[in-house]
């Protein structure tokens, strides 16, 4: 279908006009250079030069406010290391993620396989809506969850009022529900990504594999363990790295729904990270933080990668 | 892979008729589908209907799930009194012009790593997509620093730079994952009949490519629409994008949450059309090409 007729064709068209940059002979070598050239240098600008430059303010005091900077050496990791706020945010971070991404695995894998058990009548109905959650602006996603969740006039609270007669739980007013209601969120928004995700790869589990197991008679949870879970195993990591790379990454919810309260329950680091530096200008520490950040976040998600063996 | 082709595992109508336990099993399986359904659907919904009723229904109890008559009203506020549409236009402007100028270099990026056998190109290539892990919030103190010196804050350019973090890593991966499955051969017999590789890269690899480009532009589209942090941090007053508006007309005291929900509803239609469109490319968008579908 496509062979050398297309390539006349389309050179032909090509021969007519013959635009100067055709014309132009650059050999190979300088040429795979310059195409790439313009996308390392954008992200070496977006990336490399920040972080030079962080670790280059970090080691300083340097108020966003004013124009002085004090050379302080490492205090700005040290007085991190010692407060308080900084640990309870590393520790909320720890809680947001662990929590979030174990849930969304286990709702995720559950979800894909019954995404597979259906007919195939049903079957594109629930992809499409297993697609909307994860595509919504996350500041809408806040939104609609600040109009269920809301004291007065939330349909959530009315629900459990009136259908299963039990009083409401205080949804961001208390420590421990807060973190609980941003978890749900997030597991709202995210655990389809793993569905899909996972269910791409038990599309590809060949079909004979559960023939054989059915002509055997085993039973399904050892078809699900001996069959479909070595099989599905790499995409799950591939879903873990992209969930925990999202998710280290997480603001707008939370920021939305309690902004971090009540008092700083629910402020993970990148809450944190803003307040210091957006908030109170302390541009040195919050540099600091986020190269701690940073580092932190690429080394959990190289490791996987590297564990994986997908690089 | 045609979904067709797989039978139904587990869907057993003609026998759950004949047995009890079976009958039971289907309506549970049913049941608990429905119930996700509503659970990933219901939020939606709320937000779409809330913005349709008038603020006397919204406050009122019982809320009116289905029976109420629509209004317009909170739309028209929206765009009349809150010049939404401005922030709208923000939003569009910087994730258009993102997009464009990143398949721009971004695409040729992508060809020289899947075919010119780059020096290093397998880290090159690794370290554009480590990109995309790092936390935005992290390197935006010193970008925030620097955009503030050259008096590109506020500036809806500087977010568009900014946002290439978001694009760009994108855009070279899901291409060079297009390119990869393209036969070589097309492009080698193209140059034995003469043209040269800039030639073959645009008259032969870009048409083929085409339906990848598009793909990839509207699925960095949809997250360059509904990044947040980087407008919060680089834009104020008339350069707020649409999400960045939303956040900060829910700080007053009274929220008028029909306005709200309209203007919720807006900001998520095209992400919503432009991934119905795409369905089929989604994952592959979401995973940089990891995940083929």
């Amino acid at each position: 279908m496509l062979g050398t007729k297309y390539v006349r064709s389309r050179l032909g068209r090509a021969g007519a006009r013959e635009p100067l940059l055709n014309r132009i002979d650059i050999s190979d070598r300088t040429l795979k250079w310059l195409f790439l050239l313009p996308s390392v240098a954008i992200l070496a600008f977006l990336a490399i030069y920040p972080f030079i430059q962080g670790i280059w303010m970090s080691f300083h005091e340097w108020p966003l406010a004013a124009d002085t900077r004090t050379w302080v050496g490492l205090a700005n990791y040290e007085a991190l290391v010692e407060s308080d706020r900084f640990l309870g945010s590393a520790r909320a971070t720890v809680v947001f993620t662990g929590v979030s991404v174990t849930l969304e695995l286990i709702l995720g894998i559950a979800l894909a396989l019954y995404l597979r058990s259906l007919s195939s009548n049903w079957r594109p109905i629930f992809r499409t809506i297993f697609i909307l959650p994860m595509v919504m602006t996350p500041i809408a996603t806040g939104l609609m969850w600040r109009l269920l969740l809301n004291g007065q006039i939330g349909v959530v609270n009315w629900m459990l009022i009136n259908f299963l007669g039990m009083s409401p739980p205080s949804w961001t007013s208390s420590p421990t529900v807060a973190m609980a209601t941003v978890i749900m969120i997030d597991i709202w928004q995210w655990t389809p990504l793993i569905v899909m995700i996972v269910y791409a790869g038990l599309l590809s589990i060949p079909e004979t594999m559960y023939e054989a197991a059915r002509v055997d008679g085993a039973p399904r949870l050892a078809v699900f363990r001996h069959i479909t879970l070595p099989q599905i195993k790499y995409m799950i990591g591939i879903a873990v790295v992209f969930r925990l790379m999202r998710s280290f990454r997480s603001f707008d919810i939370i920021w939305l729904v309690t902004n971090g309260g009540p008092g700083t329950a629910t402020e993970i680091l990148n809450i944190y990270l803003y307040r210091v530096a957006f908030v109170n200008l302390q541009g040195g520490q919050a540099a600091a933080l986020g190269i701690i950040l940073l580092v932190v976040t690429i080394a959990i998600t190289m490791g996987i990668i590297r564990g994986l063996g997908m690089q | 892979m045609s979904m067709r082709n797989l039978p139904d595992i587990g869907s057993t109508v003609t026998f759950a008729t004949e047995n009890p336990w079976a009958a039971l099993a289907t309506a549970i399986k049913y049941g608990a589908g429905i119930i996700v359904a509503l659970w990933m659907l219901f939020p939606i919904y709320w937000m779409v209907t809330v913005s349709i009723q008038p603020q006397e229904v919204i406050m009122n109890w019982p809320p009116r799930f289905l029976f109420f008559t629509p209004v317009i009203e909170n739309y028209v506020t929206l765009f009349t009194e809150q010049n939404f549409g401005r922030y709208l236009f923000n939003s569009f402007v910087v994730a258009a012009g993102a997009v464009s100028i990143s398949i721009v270099i971004g695409v040729p990026a992508a060809y020289s790593l899947s075919r010119m056998d780059v020096y290093g190109g397998h880290h090159i290539g690794f370290w554009i997509l480590s990109t995309r892990m790092i936390p935005p919030l992290s390197i935006m103190v010193p970008l925030f620093i620097f955009f503030s010196d050259v008096g590109l804050n506020r500036s809806l350019v500087g977010l568009m730079i900014v946002h290439f973090l978001i694009t760009l890593p994108m855009i070279i991966w899901i291409v060079k994952g297009f390119i990869d499955e393209l036969p070589q051969s097309l492009e080698e017999s193209a140059m034995v009949d003469g043209c040269n590789r800039i030639q073959a890269f645009r008259e032969i690899v870009v048409p083929l490519v085409m339906p990848g480009i598009a793909a990839a532009a509207f699925i960095s589209f949809i997250f360059s629409w509904n990044n947040f942090l980087l407008a919060l941090v680089l834009t104020g007053g008339g350069t707020r994008t649409a999400p960045l508006v939303i956040q900060s007309s829910m700080g007053y005291l009274s929220i008028n949450w029909g306005m709200l929900g309209a203007a919720g509803t807006v900001t998520v239609l095209p992400v919503v059309l432009i991934s119905l469109a795409l369905r089929n490319h989604l994952v592959e968008g979401l995973t940089m090409g990891a995940v083929k579908q």
